[in-house]
């Protein structure tokens, strides 16, 4: 956490849209700790479909609002260094530098940001911009502050760092795609998303990736969490699915909507 | 790790009631520091005077300790002013022993030539006495050759005479042993 994170602590959302695959979900922080949620089924808001972005935005109530994207459009790596250099700067050109050795296209065009993980290890996380300034655009024309642009993957490990429960990994499950993040003392050793055509393969490609992780990590992989965007019916399909496969389902403490920022 | 904060919005918003919580922390903070300092300065004004008396402790001992090398310098004077009594009666028992008359009259016989005889000699038994002779010689060449040769040794004639076909000196010099 940099200085002026830590003394200009930023105001998080009261109203949040979730922006998933083939739907969006505002949630709203109540006053006493509670939440309400609208399903917006069929919008595509990562693509950025202006009949999408109208639809939701008609539906959201005026003041400060937030927009959490799922991990589809997010790009991550990680990168290990000998030593990691203290200057910020320093750091952001290291990383600039490991990047352009991997990344095909032009990263001018996409917003890049990178987190120190320890001593050695950055994760880094690309996007496009145009994702950023289309949900900017969007939300001015209905004359509603942005100012929260998230993403639901970083806000679940954020809230996994401050949770009771220690899973091994945590699964982010939506309609076409997955998402999973395997931890190591809290801090993500290993990224992996992919997209599934039916809840079958996406439980095989889950226990696939945790054998993977096992033989390459050495990591104790069994307990995880699982993040459905779905619903709960489709949660405990592949909960049951997973547990054939000997992994055991942790969600205790994560409250109802972990991908949102300040969600009780 | 360290806390993850992911948030792209180009104008994200400051939370008002945590930055002021943070603001009147700091100042606390401040407040306890400025505390703190003062009173840790207080403590050690406080403990000045017994400092003060540490460092007459060490003036005094600094004073009693040139004392004692005033002293000592005054006895180590006495004892060189002894020991050089000493030291001169020693050399001169050396000086003594050391001196040879055998080397001396050596000397003479090697430089003096045939033509010249010794009349009377006299040597003093020390290092720096002077030898007193007489001397005839029959020619002057060979006189003078005589006075060429002792010329290095503080050669001093104090008279020259001419007796019949012989020419009577009486002269001193001065042979340390070193250079026999």
């Amino acid at each position: 956490m940099d200085l002026s994170e830590l003394l200009l602590p930023q105001r998080l959302p009261r109203q949040v849209v979730f922006a998933g695959d083939r739907h969006a979900e505002i949630i709203v922080l109540r006053e006493r700790g509670g939440i309400s949620r609208v399903r917006v089924e069929g919008a595509s808001l990562a693509e950025g479909g202006e009949r999408d972005w109208a639809e939701v935005l008609a539906k959201l109530q005026p003041g400060a609002t937030g927009v959490v994207f799922s991990a589809s459009p997010f790009i991550y790596n990680f990168f290990e260094f000998d030593k990691l250099p203290w200057q910020r700067k320093a750091l952001r050109e290291l990383v600039a530098w490991r990047l352009q050795k991997i990344f095909p296209e032009n990263i001018a065009s996409y917003d890049h940001r990178f987190f120190r993980l320890d001593a050695k290890r950055v994760l880094s996380i690309l996007v496009r911009r145009s994702l950023a300034e289309k949900a900017e655009q969007a939300l001015r024309e209905s004359g509603l502050p942005l100012i929260y642009l998230g993403n639901s993957t970083m806000e679940i490990l954020a809230r996994l760092q401050r949770a009771k429960i220690r899973p091994d990994f945590f699964i982010e499950s939506d309609r076409d795609s997955c998402t999973m993040v395997f931890l190591d003392r809290r801090s993500p050793v290993y990224i992996r998303k992919f997209k599934s055509s039916s809840p079958a393969d996406a439980v095989e490609e889950i226990a696939r990736t945790v054998t993977f992780v096992r033989d390459q990590y050495g990591a104790a992989a069994r307990h995880y969490c699982l993040i459905d965007h779905q619903d709960e019916a489709s949660a405990a399909a592949m909960e049951e699915n997973l547990a054939a496969a000997d992994l055991a389902r942790l969600n205790d403490g994560l409250g109802p909507a972990p991908y949102i920022p300040g969600c009780p | 790790m360290r806390k993850i904060t992911y948030n792209l919005a180009a104008a994200p918003q400051v939370n008002g009631r945590a930055f002021a919580l943070r603001a009147v922390l700091l100042v606390l903070a401040s407040l306890l520091l400025g505390f703190i300092a003062v009173a840790h300065q207080a403590g050690r004004s406080g403990k000045g005077r017994p400092a003060t008396v540490g460092a007459g402790a060490i003036a005094a001992q600094m004073d009693e300790m040139q004392r004692q090398g005033r002293r000592r310098a005054a006895e180590l004077a006495s004892w060189k002013k002894a020991m050089k009594r000493a030291l001169a009666t020693v050399n001169y028992l050396i000086a003594r022993k050391g001196f040879s008359l055998v080397s001396r009259l050596d000397f003479l016989e090697k430089n003096f030539s045939p033509g010249i005889r010794i009349r009377q000699l006299s040597l003093a038994n020390e290092d720096d006495g002077r030898m007193r002779m007489t001397i005839t010689a029959r020619s002057l060449q060979e006189l003078f050759a005589l006075y060429k040769r002792l010329a290095p040794y503080e050669l001093a004639i104090s008279s020259e005479s001419q007796v019949g076909d012989e020419y009577q000196v009486n002269m001193s010099l001065k042979v340390p042993n070193e250079k026999i």
